[in-house]
Parts: structure tokens; sequence; C-alpha cells
């Protein structure tokens, strides 16, 4: 019996040769297989939840750290209409810097009719009816006040948007569930 | 390569029967509305409750007109209590501040004892309040008027509403 010289093994009776027909080629190969279903599942997941939380609402008002809207839980959805923002410091017309609320107070304004606020409201109302001739001006506008603003102050809002025929008023608040009412609703 | 996908190579010159779809449109379809959601995502979710006025002496709004001879829900909301009754009863149901979940059930049920006690199938309220009430007070009673199924709500002059009151 010839002497032969041993090749590479992988044990006793296995050849390395014969494993590496088994495998492949006998290359190694460079590519690799990524599983993706689990990267699929995850992007359905969030493109679902997104599509849920999607409101094409949110940008009529300008949410601002000085306002902290009050909760509430039956609300209707909001509707475009000039905002008039009443924080505790200021009082605002479509994000401009109207007047101070500190200078609101019934002896200062008898007649309940703030000058500076009544200014803004009947440009707004004259730019509106300029655009829309022949169309009945609705008068809605929308009150986006701080929860601790004082009543004090928002009646003389109120009745300057009265003055100036804004008479529907819709009252800017954070919608919550019904879980998170604390009115035993 | 199309989109749809590929047989899988099969042994031996059978058609596979497998079939794979080319998932990359998809993942391409679900990043960019992911990116799309996530940049004009609203997490507060705001709302409104509507309202008629009639706070205002020289107002024309319409609610003050017939205000006389309707029966109407009236509400006023003070400092130390909730003032409420049909108009023209007296006297008017008087709910003292409780704690917070005490307070609203007392005014739930009081409420609820008005509306049933009111021809009309859907009355209006008339909500006022006192000058150092707040904000949100008056949502937190306007939300359990709605919630009673009172939804034509009005804020009204707090003089006159004192004068139908107190």
């Amino acid at each position: 019996m010839p002497i032969k010289k041993p090749g590479k093994a992988l044990g006793k009776s296995i050849k390395l040769k014969n494993v590496k027909l088994a495998m492949g080629h006998g290359k190694a190969s460079v590519t690799a297989d990524l599983n993706i279903t689990p990267m699929v599942d995850m992007l359905t997941m969030i493109v679902v939840f997104l599509l849920m939380t999607f409101s094409a609402t949110g940008e009529i008002l300008f949410a601002t750290k000085d306002i902290v809207l009050p909760p509430a839980f039956h609300t209707s959805e909001l509707e475009r209409a000039p905002v008039v923002a009443v924080s505790k410091a200021t009082i605002g017309f479509e994000g401009q810097f109207v007047m101070n609320a500190a200078d609101v107070t019934e002896g200062a304004y008898p007649d309940w009719k703030l000058t500076p606020l009544y200014t803004y409201l009947e440009a707004e109302r004259e730019a509106w009816e300029a655009a829309h001739a022949g169309e009945e001006f609705k008068g809605d506008v929308i009150i986006q006040s701080d929860s601790e603003v004082p009543f004090s102050v928002l009646k003389l809002v109120m009745s300057t948007c009265a003055k100036a025929k804004y008479i529907n008023t819709n009252f800017a608040i954070r919608q919550i569930g019904k879980s998170e009412a604390p009115l035993g609703l | 390569m199309s989109g749809g996908g590929d047989p899988t190579p099969s042994k031996g010159g059978k058609k596979s029967v497998d079939f794979v779809v080319n998932l990359i449109p998809t993942i391409d379809l679900m990043s960019v509305l992911t990116s799309f959601l996530l940049i004009t995502a609203v997490w507060t979710q705001l709302a409104r409750i509507a309202t008629d006025q009639a706070i205002s002496q020289n107002t024309s709004a319409p609610p003050q007109q017939k205000q006389e001879k309707e029966k109407n829900v009236n509400i006023l909301l003070t400092v130390d209590e909730a003032v409420m009754n049909i108009t023209g009863d007296r006297p008017p149901k008087r709910i003292p501040r409780l704690p917070e979940d005490k307070y609203y059930k007392e005014v739930r049920s009081a409420l609820r004892g008005l509306k049933e006690r009111v021809p009309a199938e859907s009355p209006k309220v008339m909500l006022a309040a006192e000058d150092k009430v707040v904000y949100k007070s008056m949502i937190q009673m306007m939300d359990i008027c709605l919630d009673l199924g009172l939804s034509a709500i009005t804020v009204a002059n707090p003089n006159t509403m004192q004068g139908e009151l107190l």
C-alpha cells in the first residue's frame, strides 16, 4: 500500500475537502442576507400610529409657553378664525402683541371696549369683507386663553369682540380623554 | 429586475412555487411616510367649545332678545359657589365650592335636575362668572353642560345674571 501524504481533515474520517463541497464552492461568501421583516413590521406600526394621531388643525393655534389651555372632554374640531390670545401678562391678536393684560380693568375701559384690540379686530373684519364681497360675515373668533386668566379680563375681551361684530365665540381648549376628565363625566 | 419579485432558483429544471416579494419599494415608502408624519405630527390635541355671547350691553347678539320669555338654565359662578336656577325660579340652588370631585358631582346632579324641569328639548344655558373666577372654572362648567346635552351655551353679562340669581 503506497504511502499518501495526509491532507487537511476536519476529523479523523471527514476530509475537509468534502465539507467544502457540501458548503458551496469553497470560498466564503462576501454577501449576507439581512432579515428585514422586523424592520417592515416596525415601520408599519409607526406609520399606523402616526396616521391615527395626525391632525390637520394643529396649525390654527400656536402654542406659547405663557398660555396653558384648560382641558375639556366635549369639544368640536377647530376651524379657521381670527385668534385672540390672552395670557396673564399680554393680549395678542393673530400672533401679534396688542396690549398688556395688566392694563385691562373695568375702570380703565368703562365702555368695555379695549380700543387697541378693537382696532385689530375691525381691520381683520374689513379685510374679510373686502375679500368676500356679498357674503355674510359670520363673526367667528377663537379665544385662546390661559387657564388662570380671570373673567374680569375675559369679559372685556369678549365685549370688545362683540362690539367688532365677532359674536360667535369659540374657546380654545386642550382635548382630553374621558378617563382624564376630572369632572366624573 | 422588476419590482414584483423573482422566483427562487430551482434545482433540476423545475420551476419553484416560492416567490420572493421585493420589499425595497415598501420600505422606501414607509420611510418617506414616517418622516413626513413625524415632521407634521401634533402632539397636543387642540379643540374648541363654541358658545354665543350676550356679554356686551350694546351688542346686537340675538340670544339676548328672547331671553325674558324663555325658560333658560342660568348659572353664575362665584369664587365660593355656583348659583343656578331656571329663569324665574326662586330661590336659586347654591352649591358651595367643595373639593373638586365632590363639587362637580353636586353641580352635575343639580344641573340634571334643572334640565329635566325645563320644557324645551334643548334648553339654553346662560353662563356668567364673577370677576375673580378663572377661565378654567368656566370651561369645566361648560364641559359638564355639554356632557348633559345642554349644548346651547351663552356667556352672559354677569351684571344681568346677578340680577336674575342673587
